[in-house]
């Protein structure tokens, strides 16, 4: 670090860091030892127990994960709720972030406010919430059956579709957010110059926008992915008894049968997966960046 | 303020605040009475011991209670995970749990020396070492009467076609869900040890079927919702739901009510044992047993000089005997078999 | 040919907006709505209307306690968690150097690790340590899910400040500390005070971690509420829910003023 920079007026170097500083990591670094890292190290060492009582070593509860037609289709469907939440929040989050961007500054705070006010409310009063929305005779059904649209009640609630809607409220501020972050720093004159050239609206939004706003669609989606994936109050009061995901089966296994390393097995299921979805959206991130840069 | 003395402010008033705090979370240790943390599941049983069985036990034994709201299963991990030092000291569990938890010695062969009462309950209440029966949940048909005008009278009116898409059922995970597979099967011809045709029986059941709940709770839910006419249900539940305006009634199949004995139990290691097993002598005292029968809790007395009100004696009997004409089944069979039901179970109903 | 595909574009984005707002907020108006039924039982639209149930939060002593006991947890996990993240941020905001960057990876891992892991592991941990279940682990708990929170504002704020400042107050000759105190701290302060509140609400409303760490004597309230809802369907889960989330929004209004909380989550 020399003065001459600074004498150009550029600040954009990195500062130099006094040294000792390094020691202010120390505290959260141990609390993160005891209460992170050495659990989720033990949870790991429990999924190698072969049986419940954890009396011997072996790769049975992987085996027994696999090979069980019910885990297996626990953990299908709730990979498949991670991806069916993470589409439903780039389609509908995606307008939404648009829509914020063109808003007068005046509404911008406000409408921070309507995005981000479920994500500061409990998950169970937004869950009840949605149990009157998608009952039989909730709003849902009257209104489509006053319309005159159907004649039966649908049945939305304990259903998957019931699921991934519910999702989608807590979790489009998760996409929404890194899409305006995006967005905001997208060049005007870039889709301008689009207009200009002579390409129309939808052109510009997806030969232009859409790969320029890849890096904050590729963080949002991983954030819905990964919280859609782990929702547990919403999946079991909306899902019901009949649809099960990971989550309540991880609890129902731990507190409920006191089968520790089966559930052990299940939740590092779970970690890896989460694990395999951040590398591969990262990479996703890099190539995009990449494209982006070009 | 200089900066020196904003300091000691800002240290001191934290000092203090985390004094309060500490207060606040670690409670009773300032005082001298005995305190007892006892369980009782979420719903109608919390809010039936809180408002009778606490203040009976405080008047008598002058030791506080935290009553702390927690489903059979969630008890029995909590006190495992701890045994040298359990959360708590009295456990409120049914049958097949309580069996459970029994081989993992985490409870003490409940004195009955040392408890009055005991001498007083019937006898398939007083009949295991571990704990006494304090009431019986009542597994019987729940409906709709608006939506239902005739009432049903057996199990076998759950199939009828004309409630196709309105019957709700439970899991097995609650003792309601495992009562009905059970009982369903024995009705086939199956008992405790072979309930396979109990789940053929579901199985033909199942385009009728409206709703699975996750638990008896949520079977409530259903109800109001309209999701649901007709279920297995749970008596003081039912009887709940009705007092809030719910459109729901229990009616008392023609093969009896499953009886699920529900039981209290003394756990090991408990600080303040002695008011621990007061606690559960009250539980079951004639007159504390006659309170709770009330509405709006309705739970069954097991003690045998506690007299029925006319709600409860409608739908078991007049006497505590004709009570025990209705069925109780084989927990200790059903325990064997009950994960393996379980998975089968998940199997079938899975869309 | 081009204003025509503008506005269909425009009427696209703003019908699918549209959609997206009002899945976000109309369940919040049917709880506020349903908090003012004068009946029994949480259906919607309430056939008559009264403050009945509000009338009974007061005097429901229990609900009191226990939403105060979350309060307080949520305070004292919050405390923890700005000062040590705070701590941690200023070690690793603008190092390059590999252990810094990892320990951001980590100290941000329970954004997306799913909670209900962090929650079990933690408890399997206390039981082989044969350490009891407290308020004080249920608090770590929470610290842990907190830490992100507090790590990306505090972080991004101290992104934004120029170098230079700090500098010339070392040449000038003041101590680390007081630089701290008189310069970064003032200047990070709306940025510590988002993810504090950030960090208040996910302590305050978390139910996973709470679902496996709270002992038997001291519930939380979202574990309450859930029960309430599971077991008998109490018409007080509304009345709470709305106050809670007027609570919030007048919270959420003061951060506003005093932090620029709308600035702090979007940059």
């Amino acid at each position: 670090m020399h003065a001459k920079p600074a004498q150009f007026g550029l600040a954009q170097r990195t500062p130099r860091i006094p040294r000792g500083e390094w020691q202010l990591v120390l505290p959260l670094g141990a609390l993160f030892l005891v209460f992170f890292v050495l659990p989720l190290g033990l949870l790991f060492l429990i999924s190698l127990f072969s049986d419940a009582s954890m009396t011997r070593l072996g790769l049975n509860q992987y085996v027994e994960m696999f090979s069980s037609a019910l885990s297996v289709q626990i953990l299908r469907d709730t990979l498949w709720l991670g991806v069916q939440s993470t589409v439903v929040c780039a389609v509908l989050g995606f307008p939404l972030a648009l829509a914020y961007c063109r808003a007068s500054p005046r509404w911008q705070p406000l409408l921070i406010f309507l995005i981000i006010l479920p994500q500061l409310t409990s998950a169970v009063v937004r869950t009840f919430a949605w149990i009157v929305i998608l009952g039989r005779e909730g709003i849902v059904n009257s209104t489509l059956m006053q319309l005159g649209i159907i004649a039966d009640p649908l049945s939305l609630l304990y259903t998957n579709f019931g699921v991934v809607l519910a999702l989608a409220q807590i979790q489009l501020p998760l996409m929404v957010l890194p899409l305006i972050n995006t967005l905001m720093r997208i060049e005007p004159n870039v889709i301008e110059a689009s207009t200009v050239l002579g390409a129309g609206a939808f052109r510009t939004f997806w030969k232009i926008t859409l790969p320029l706003s890849t890096p904050g669609l590729i963080a949002g989606s991983l954030l819905v992915f990964t919280t859609s994936v782990g929702a547990f109050v919403t999946q079991s009061v909306i899902g019901g008894g009949r649809l099960m995901y990971m989550p309540e089966y991880i609890y129902q296994l731990s507190i409920g049968a006191q089968n520790w390393p089966f559930a052990a097995a299940m939740t590092m299921f779970l970690l890896v997966t989460v694990l395999l979805t951040v590398v591969l959206f990262t990479w996703l991130g890099r190539k995009s960046m990449k494209h982006v840069e070009a | 303020m200089s900066a020196l003395s904003r300091r000691n402010f800002l240290k001191a008033s934290a000092l203090g605040a985390t004094a309060l705090g500490a207060q606040i979370l670690s409670p009773g240790s300032a005082s001298a009475a005995d305190e007892i943390v006892a369980a009782a599941y979420p719903g109608s049983f919390d809010e039936a011991y809180r408002k009778v069985l606490v203040p009976a036990f405080s008047r008598a034994a002058k030791a506080d209670v935290v009553v702390s709201p927690m489903l059979a299963t969630e008890q029995v991990a909590k006190i495992v995970a701890a045994p040298n030092n359990p959360p708590l000291d009295v456990a409120l569990l049914d049958e097949g749990p309580m069996l459970q938890a029994a081989t993992r010695n985490i409870f003490e062969q409940f004195p009955a020396g040392d408890a009055k009462n005991h001498a007083d309950l019937g006898e398939p209440f007083r009949s295991q070492p571990w704990g006494p029966t304090v009431t019986v949940q009542l597994c019987g048909i729940a409906y709709n009467p608006k939506k239902i005008k005739t009432p049903p009278t057996s199990w076998q009116d759950l199939w009828k076609p004309e409630y196709k898409g309105r019957v709700g059922l439970t899991t097995l995970e609650s003792s309601l869900g495992t009562a009905f597979l059970v009982e369903v099967a024995k009705l086939n011809g199956g008992s405790e040890r072979n309930v396979q045709p109990g789940f053929e029986a579901i199985q033909k059941l199942l385009p009728s079927v409206g709703a699975i709940a996750p638990s008896p709770g949520a079977l409530a839910a259903l109800f109001q919702q309209g999701q649901i006419d007709i279920a297995p249900g749970y008596f003081n539940a039912t009887q709940l739901l009705a007092s809030k305006g719910v459109d729901v009634a229990f009616v008392r199949p023609a093969s009896g009510i499953v009886l699920i004995r529900t039981s209290m139990h003394l756990v090991k290691n408990s600080k303040a044992r002695a008011a621990a097993i007061k606690y559960i002598d009250m539980a079951m005292s004639a007159p504390v047993q006659e309170q709770l029968q009330l509405a709006p809790f309705f739970l069954v007395p097991t003690n045998k000089n506690a007299k029925f009100t006319d709600a409860i004696a409608e739908v078991v009997g007049a006497t505590p005997d004709a009570l025990l004409n209705n069925p109780i089944q084989n927990w200790e069979e059903i325990n064997k078999h009950r994960t393996d039901w379980i998975k089968t179970f998940s199997e079938l109903v899975r869309r | 040919m081009d204003r025509m595909e503008q506005r269909a574009f425009d009427a696209v984005v703003r019908v699918l907006a549209g959609i997206a707002l009002l899945i976000l907020t109309a369940p919040t108006v049917i709880v506020i709505i349903t908090s003012f039924t004068d009946g029994n039982t949480l259906k919607f639209p309430p056939s008559s209307y009264s403050l009945r149930w509000y009338v009974e939060l007061l005097e429901s002593t229990q609900l009191q306690r226990v939403t105060i006991r979350s309060l307080w947890i949520a305070a004292i996990a919050t405390l923890v968690a700005t000062v040590l993240g705070t701590a941690a941020a200023l070690a690793i905001a603008r190092s390059k150097a590999g252990w810094a960057r990892a320990l951001d990876a980590l100290f941000m891992s329970p954004l997306i690790v799913p909670w209900i892991a962090i929650g079990l592991s933690i408890l399997m941990f206390l039981n082989l340590m044969g350490v009891p279940l407290s308020p004080f682990t249920l608090i770590a708990g929470h610290v842990i899910i907190c830490i992100p929170f507090v790590m990306r504002t505090t972080i991004a704020s101290l992104l934004q400040l120029p170098a230079s400042l700090l500098e010339s107050s070392a040449s000038l000759g003041a101590g680390k500390f007081y630089s701290f105190r008189r310069i970064t701290l003032p200047l990070i302060s709306r940025g510590i005070g988002a993810g504090a509140f950030l960090s208040f609400i996910a302590s305050f409303d978390n139910v996973p971690i709470s679902l496996f760490l709270a002992d038997a004597r001291s519930q939380v309230l979202p574990i309450r509420m859930w029960q309430m809802l599971q077991a008998d369907l109490d018409v007080r889960v509304a009345s709470i829910s709305a106050v809670l989330i007027v609570l919030t929004l007048i919270v959420m209004t003061v951060m506003e003023r005093m932090v620029g909380l709308s600035r702090q989550m979007v940059r």
